[in-house]
């Protein structure tokens, strides 16, 4: 009986991981990476791409909403603009935008502001695109008013990066900026403002610090990789001579 | 080798892996913020140090990377074979589900897939080999097969608790037990990687 058990335990075990998994799988369908990179993401979508990157490089695409207006209140909710991997994503609270008596909703929209963006900030760069983020209330169009912060998240191309900044028609005002963990692309504010936005860097390009941990970050896992593969190469002839070596002495 | 190691060699020996499997874990979670081929860098340079040391004479973890492969009845051919079965029965459940959502999975295409895959499946491998191959193996000598399996299961979880948060746990120990009875049930390592690297691969397209 004790050594059925024992026979049968890892086919057991076996069967129960897999039910296990099957059933968490069918509750929460998260892709099944246990491990590695991070998936790559579709290349950032310039409006005005680089030149290696021109034939390639795809329009990028704005993003709208309408919340509606229950008893006077605004409900919250997100926005982002229509990419695979979105460039720009807002999160608006319940009753942080204002509108008047009458109004049915709230429309939240984020253009990429291709033609005649405003000029860049002082001592700093536009990195990636600016984009206008705006909202008006339904019917009637006219502007809504933030009444609390809103929080912005915005894709920021590869490269140099500071902070982002809001332009409100007459200048650009830094903004207190975080960074998503993990180095993913992304980087979050909040502000009480609506307006145009961008990624900005320091005018002047990288640090050299900076270039040599993005080049680390890129090409020292490949050499792992290759690392990997001549310690299993020289293990395996190793291990076939010491075979070869047994087998002719026993 | 096995015998020579001995029972009661084994309870310190699944320890100094465990340790050396979570500081991999730790560094690569302390590391994240400089980003993520740097962190998986550091990841794997751990793991990469303890295979290294696995050679059959280490005394850090004995049996070895080979991870029992001369005592299997599996041949390669099995191992293969049986780790993209079981990859599949991992991968299968979350396919109608996904396709319901609409992700956009089929949209990805091929750009960068082979740089992407070779890292993935050296981080999987390492993974397996430190896991199933020498963790497992010493806490079966130690404990029995199914505390092994546990035990590895939790490890396999604990590792990525850093990266996919507490929702992610209970998916990863599942996955671990299932890995963890592919290796009792098959006697090696390589179909354990085999079926590791092949789910996380489908993530390419599931995603």
């Amino acid at each position: 009986m004790v050594d059925g058990v024992r026979r049968r335990g890892p086919l057991v075990a076996l069967a129960l991981g897999l039910a296990l998994a099957a059933l968490i799988h069918t509750a929460s369908p998260s892709p099944p990476l246990f491990d590695g990179l991070p998936l790559p993401q579709a290349p950032y979508a310039y409006c005005s791409p680089p030149s290696n990157l021109e034939s390639s490089n795809v329009r990028p695409a704005r993003g709208q909403a309408d919340f509606p207006v229950q008893n006077g209140v605004v409900a919250g909710g997100s926005v982002q603009t229509d990419e695979s991997a979105p460039q720009v994503i807002l999160f608006i609270g319940v009753d942080e935008l204002k509108v008047s008596p009458g109004a049915v909703s709230a429309r939240v929209t984020i253009d990429p502001v291709c033609a005649d963006p405003p000029p860049p900030p002082g001592g700093a760069q536009i990195r990636g695109n600016v984009y206008r983020v705006s909202a008006v209330e339904e019917p009637g169009g006219r502007p809504a008013r933030v009444s609390a912060a809103y929080h912005l998240t915005m894709r920021v191309p590869p490269g140099p990066f500071s902070h982002l900044q809001l332009y409100d028609g007459t200048a650009w005002h830094p903004l207190s900026t975080s960074l998503a963990p993990g180095g993913n692309p992304y980087a979050g504010s909040t502000l009480a403002q609506m307006g145009e936005l961008a990624a900005t860097a320091t005018s002047g390009g990288e640090s050299p610090v900076s270039v040599v941990l993005r080049w680390l970050g890129s090409f020292g896992v490949l050499a792992l990789v290759v690392l990997f593969g001549i310690i299993a190469l020289v293990q395996e002839i190793r291990r076939r001579r010491t075979q070869g070596r047994e087998r002719r002495t026993g | 080798m096995i015998a020579s190691v001995g029972r009661t060699g084994a309870w310190p020996q699944a320890g100094r892996i465990s340790a050396l499997v979570l500081l991999a874990a730790l560094a690569r979670a302390a590391i994240e913020p400089m980003g993520e081929g740097m962190a998986t860098a550091a990841f794997a340079t751990v793991l990469l140090a303890g295979m290294v040391l696995t050679r059959p004479t280490s005394p850090l973890m004995g049996e070895g990377w080979s991870g029992g492969a001369a005592y299997s009845r599996w041949n390669t051919g099995r191992s293969l074979l049986g780790g993209l079965v079981v990859a599949a029965l991992i991968v299968a459940p979350g396919l109608p589900a996904l396709a319901g959502a609409g992700a956009g999975h089929a949209s990805r295409g091929l750009d960068g897939w082979w740089a992407w895959a070779a890292v993935t499946a050296l981080v999987a491998t390492l993974e397996e080999v430190a896991i199933r191959g020498a963790l497992q193996g010493a806490l079966t000598r130690g404990a029995g097969t199914l505390p092994a399996i546990a035990a590895g299961a939790a490890v396999f979880a604990l590792i990525h608790l850093p990266r996919y948060g507490l929702g992610g746990l209970p998916l990863d120990f599942a996955v671990g037990v299932a890995l963890g009875g592919l290796r009792a049930v098959s006697g090696r390592v390589l179909p354990c990687a085999v079926a590791h690297t092949a789910a996380d691969w489908a993530a390419w397209w599931m995603a």
